[in-house]
């Protein structure tokens, strides 16, 4: 089992490596420093001059190396569009992205799981029909689509939710929150069901198809010859031995919330980090492209990572297998 | 796709397919079509400018479903933008299904190292979701060929970004059909008759694993389309003279607050019912094809 956990701990610390090599490959090679920051006048013993002092002469591993060096020190480098150091614009947009994906994510587990045990327990109920139809067009339905849609019912025609911003925020030490005021819970509305909807559907198909085979399996039908309450086998028994797979998809969903964040990010115009990486792309804003580039990456590895490893824990029969191979 | 398992389709589905063949045909015959055309600058009254559909007060028969801030008719350009949407998805959709095929077949004929490496790549490319790849890469070409460039270019660069974060699906499909195949005695045979790899491979190996690329490929093609009028919505696709859905959808969201919302909508219910549509026609054609996953 200590191999397995080893061999799977390297595995990311490869992909984890193979991203900052990109990083570093997009923030080196693309875009000419020097010529950011001489401007267009420099004489060809001045642009020289400055190559050395900056090192880019370099050879390549070497440049790398110390790339690795300035990341330690939490050196991503400067914007090229406001000139600031990006860790900086960062940390400022972080908690606002990381509230709003936290509160879709809790979204998606308390409506996604009881739909889909509901759909897979009656399948062939008319309301259950309906539901999975609409789950459908969830999954369909483009995010930025949604948003406008959202906004256009319930800003425009009925005026109950605003459209944009994080409303008022409240700092706590380095953090901001909207969720303490009541403007910023507000504002947080609209943007949390359009970042759901789509990892919700995928959650309902997904709980519904697993308990629906659970649910023709013998100890199912022995729980209920027992005469257990309904409530009972379904959700201790039903759900229990279903939840595996929605375990592995529940992780890789909270990835794709942050990154579909930048779509629901821009349409309410959230000021989080996705927002950020979406204008630095209209902007060919390299520094902050390949720093949010390394930071999801490492968010990716790690969720990875800990959904495997999650399994060994949840599973005894993992667990019992790998020693038994192993030994 | 015989007739015969189109019988097999519910009504939903031939409801869907009826509404994808209408867009369809009515993205190939566009310019015959559509009562203007929006690329023509010379055909646009600014004076039309964001005038409300027909049966609204203000509205005009001349444009029945209005028209957007530079005076072009909504109706034509929803005709035009989803011709381009369709265009765009269906390319990047092939190139991804290319991509795919090619390397799936190269990794599992070639196996070993090749094999590995291939994969290893699929395996991290999976764990990123296709909207960031796709927003990379256009950001990355965006370096390279600077901030103007005609809109081939930019199709360019869509279908580029679209099919870099496709082609995986195919890869691994066509990996694990081709090595079930490459085992079967009629390769063996073709090996023992000298045939060179590329021929036994593309002649012998390659039809015998063509079924499951069209059920993915219908499947592609609705995200190929979602990930287009994403990047066109985000500002990152195609420019607004000449628009995609997305691009009309972004348009139309600058005027939601001053009351003209029928810029947004009308292209937001175009691009939902397209893809809706396709979706069900995909699911209805794997359940034909593969019973199972009823």
């Amino acid at each position: 089992m200590f191999r397995l956990i080893a061999s799977r701990v390297m595995q990311s610390l490869l992909v984890a490596t193979a991203v900052t090599f990109l990083a570093f490959v997009l923030s080196d090679l693309v875009g000419d420093p020097v010529q950011n920051m001489l401007g267009p006048d420099a004489t060809i013993q001045e642009r020289a001059d400055l190559a050395v002092q900056l090192k880019l002469n370099d050879p390549l591993p070497l440049r790398f190396v110390r790339y690795i060096g300035d990341l330690a020190q939490g050196n991503l480098g400067r914007s090229y569009r406001t000139g600031e150091p990006v860790l900086t614009m960062i940390l400022q947009r972080l908690p606002a992205t990381i509230e709003l994906a936290a509160v879709a994510f809790l979204l998606t587990l308390c409506i996604g799981i009881p739909i889909g045990v509901y759909c897979g327990i009656h399948p062939k109920g008319l309301m259950s029909k309906a539901l999975l139809f609409l789950t459908l067009v969830g999954v369909s339905l483009p995010t930025f689509l949604t948003g406008v849609l959202l906004i256009l019912v319930f800003s425009v025609f009925l005026g109950w939710f605003p459209a944009f911003g994080r409303g008022d925020v409240v700092a706590l030490g380095g953090w901001t929150t909207g969720l303490l005021t009541p403007s910023g819970r507000h504002a947080l509305v609209l943007p949390a069901i359009t970042l759901s909807l789509f990892p919700t559907a995928l959650v309902v198909r997904l709980v519904r198809a697993e308990i629906a085979e659970v649910m023709q399996s013998d100890f199912i039908r022995f729980c209920k010859a027992r005469g257990l309450p309904a409530r009972l086998v379904h959700y201790r028994h039903a759900l229990r031995s279903s939840l595996m797979p929605v375990l592995t998809m529940l992780g890789l969903q909270f990835g794709y919330i942050i990154a579909f964040a930048l779509i629901t990010e821009t349409v309410f115009s959230w000021p989080g980090v996705g927002q950020l990486m979406v204008q630095s792309v209209q902007f060919a804003d390299i520094p902050v492209m390949a720093s949010y580039l390394m930071l999801t990456g490492f968010l990716f590895a790690g969720i990875n990572l800990a959904v495997d490893l999650s399994y060994i824990v949840v599973d005894p029969r993992l667990r019992a297998s790998i020693v038994r191979v192993k030994s | 796709m015989t007739c015969g398992s189109l019988h097999q389709l519910g009504v939903v589905e031939k409801t869907a397919l009826v509404i994808v063949c209408v867009f369809t045909l009515s993205s190939a015959f566009a310019p015959l079509i559509a009562p203007y055309d929006p690329y023509n600058l010379a055909a646009i009254d600014i004076l039309d400018s964001l005038k409300p559909p027909a049966w609204m007060q203000g509205g005009d028969w001349r444009h029945v479903l209005g028209a957007d801030d530079q005076g072009r008719d909504l109706l034509s350009l929803i005709i035009y933008g989803t011709r381009s949407s369709f265009l765009i998805g269906m390319i990047s959709a092939m190139v991804a299904a290319a991509v795919g095929v090619v390397l799936g077949l190269t990794a599992a004929w070639l196996g070993g190292i090749a094999d590995t490496i291939i994969m290893r790549i699929a395996d991290v490319k999976m764990s990123f979701p296709a909207i960031l790849i796709a927003l990379l890469v256009e950001g990355i070409s965006r370096v390279f060929v600077g901030p103007t460039h005609g809109t081939g270019v930019a199709v360019a660069i869509l279908v580029l970004a679209i099919s870099l974060s496709h082609w995986v699906q195919f890869a691994r499909t066509v990996r694990a059909s081709a090595l079930v195949e490459i085992r079967r005695e009629y390769v063996k045979a073709a090996s023992i008759l000298g045939l060179p790899a590329v021929t036994i491979v593309l002649r012998h190996i390659l039809p015998n694993v063509t079924s499951p690329i069209l059920v993915l490929g219908t499947l592609n093609l609705a995200l190929a389309i979602v990930i287009e009028a994403t990047l066109s919505f985000l500002g990152a696709g195609l420019p607004a003279s000449q628009p995609s859905l997305g691009t009309l959808v972004r348009i139309g969201e600058g005027f939601l607050f001053s009351g003209e919302w029928w810029v947004a909508l009308f292209p937001a219910v175009t691009l939902g019912v397209l893809i809706i549509s396709i979706n069900i026609l995909g699911d209805g054609l794997r359940e034909v094809r593969d019973p199972r996953s009823r």
